[in-house]
């Protein structure tokens, strides 16, 4: 990995650090004052200030304020750079082409430029458990089916055990949903089956059973056939973004 | 054991619409002083905390506590048979672990209910200190929601010593109501501090729609960023209130 870090370049060197780094395609981080204009599909200006510009390797710029995690302007990947000093100021041009986007970042001084060729071939994994899954279903329950109302997490049934959701469709069936991580198998199945059974000594109403998870195993599919159950499969990474689009707060943070 | 008699059946089926909205099964607490049940919905974003003191029951016998768990849609459906003016009974059958419901008006109604295991966790209140506090009435409180619920999913709150504003930005188009200190439909105003908060609007017309059922008077309070609490009046001391965790944007 090289690293090359040019404290307080003029604008003049800054600019030629930046344009070398740019037809190497290494990774760009710039610390400086500056203002910024974007025109697109819509248009913005952004006043002076100090922050954090950073152009990648795929050509993608993220132009970060000192607060927030989200950037203040950016690019998308496979922009087209043009680099110049002008009237004191050095202006970074990113033009991505379809559709036409222009940001101009002006920096009127550069505090400091880090240059880098990162190699990075890790493979993001998602870890999402059983309780992530049922806690998503609980944030939006149209994860089951469009509708579906849940009426409670972890419902004991006596000896039978703990249901993993327990709710109520459009046409006011309850509903007992069965989760599992990867793939619904045999033993699924049966938990289901003996949850419904108890449900249906309790309760008089008609009861649906459903198996959420990513898969179904094949002999469960038969088995949960013949027992009228569903198999809705869920997918790990939506389950995974409406985590971390949960937003509202829960009433127990403020309890302690 | 328990004996209750509620001299206007509709006033109870208001205070249990309100219970609904939360949650499924309902778990009151019958104590000597009264009847009360705090509970949060699934999700744990909402809260109801509901009181009625024996004071506010024509007839009330309860030697010693005991908890009443019933399916509250199940006994909903019950009383949306009772008319205005009827009274009605409450009394615990623990041989048959079924809840008795007596109507009485022209002429006798029994209904029963099957009890169900009583939840045992304790719900704390949650604790927070309370910037600003806006007593209003619950109607217009309830047509500012509905306004803001056509554009919007989600409900602004901000509050300065001069008034409270709701609003909301939707695609459609975005709503502000103004709420000023004089204005006719507010009773109260204390704001100690600017404050500022967002929240998730389906739950807030479910709440409130159903507590100006029992109440024509609604409390806000809120602080930045916290829980709204929204109470509403009840005679005699009877409390019905909901809090309501926000959404951070």
């Amino acid at each position: 990995m090289s690293f090359l870090t040019y404290k307080n370049p003029s604008l003049v060197e800054a600019a030629s650090v930046i344009r070398d780094a740019l037809e190497k395609h290494m990774l760009i981080v710039v610390f400086g004052n500056c203002r910024v204009d974007y025109e697109g599909r819509a248009s913005s200006t952004l006043e002076w200030g100090n922050r954090l510009v950073i152009i990648k390797t795929d050509g993608s710029v993220l132009v970060h304020r000192p607060i927030g995690y989200e950037p203040v302007n950016w690019q998308p990947p496979g922009c087209i750079f043009h680099v110049e000093v002008l009237d004191g100021e050095l202006k970074v041009r990113a033009t991505r082409l379809h559709p036409r986007e222009t940001l101009n970042i002006f920096f009127g001084e550069v505090i400091h430029i880090m240059v880098s060729s990162l190699t990075d071939t890790g493979e993001f994994s998602l870890y999402v458990s059983e309780l992530d899954i049922k806690k998503a279903i609980l944030t939006m329950p149209s994860l089951v089916e469009e509708g579906f109302k849940p009426i409670s997490a972890e419902k004991e049934l006596g000896e039978s055990g703990f249901v993993d959701v327990l709710g109520e469709d459009s046409r006011g069936n309850l509903v007992v949903v069965e989760i599992k991580r990867v793939s619904v198998g045999k033993d699924a199945v049966f938990q289901l089956e003996r949850y419904v059974k108890a449900l249906e000594r309790r309760v008089n109403r008609p009861i649906r059973g459903i198996l959420v998870a990513p898969e179904i195993q094949k002999e469960a599919q038969l088995l949960a056939a013949h027992r009228k159950f569903e198999f809705k499969p869920i997918s790990l990474k939506r389950c995974y973004e409406v985590l971390k689009l949960e937003k509202t707060k829960k009433l127990s943070d403020f309890m302690v | 054991m328990f004996k209750i008699v509620i001299p206007d059946s509709k006033t109870w089926k208001n205070l249990m619409n309100a219970i609904s909205t939360l949650i499924e099964e309902a778990s009151f607490d019958v104590t000597p002083e009264g009847m009360k049940l705090r509970a949060m919905d699934p999700s744990h974003v909402a809260m109801v905390d509901f009181e009625y003191p024996k004071t506010a029951f024509q007839e009330y016998e309860c030697p010693e506590p005991t908890k009443l768990c019933v399916n509250i849609g199940d006994m909903l459906k019950l009383l949306k048979r009772v008319e205005a003016g009827e009274s009605l009974e409450l009394s615990l059958d623990k041989a048959a672990g079924r809840l008795s419901m007596k109507i009485s008006g022209k002429y006798t109604r029994r209904f029963s209910l099957p009890l169900l295991q009583p939840s045992t966790t304790e719900i704390p209140t949650p604790k927070i200190s309370f910037d600003a506090r806006v007593k209003l009435d619950a109607d217009s409180l309830s047509d500012a929601i509905a306004d803001i619920a056509t554009v919007s999913e989600q409900v602004k709150f901000e509050a300065n010593p001069e008034k409270l504003t709701l609003s909301g930005v939707g695609e459609t188009g975005n709503v502000t109501i103004d709420f000023e200190k004089d204005s006719s439909s507010v009773i109260e105003f204390q704001v100690q501090q600017e404050s500022k908060a967002l929240y998730g609007i389906s739950f807030l017309e479910d709440m409130i729609k159903a507590g100006k059922a029992s109440s024509k008077i609604s409390t806000i309070e809120f602080s930045t960023d916290k829980p709204v609490k929204i109470d509403f009046e009840l005679p005699l001391q009877g409390k019905l209130t909901y809090y309501l965790a926000p959404r951070i944007e």
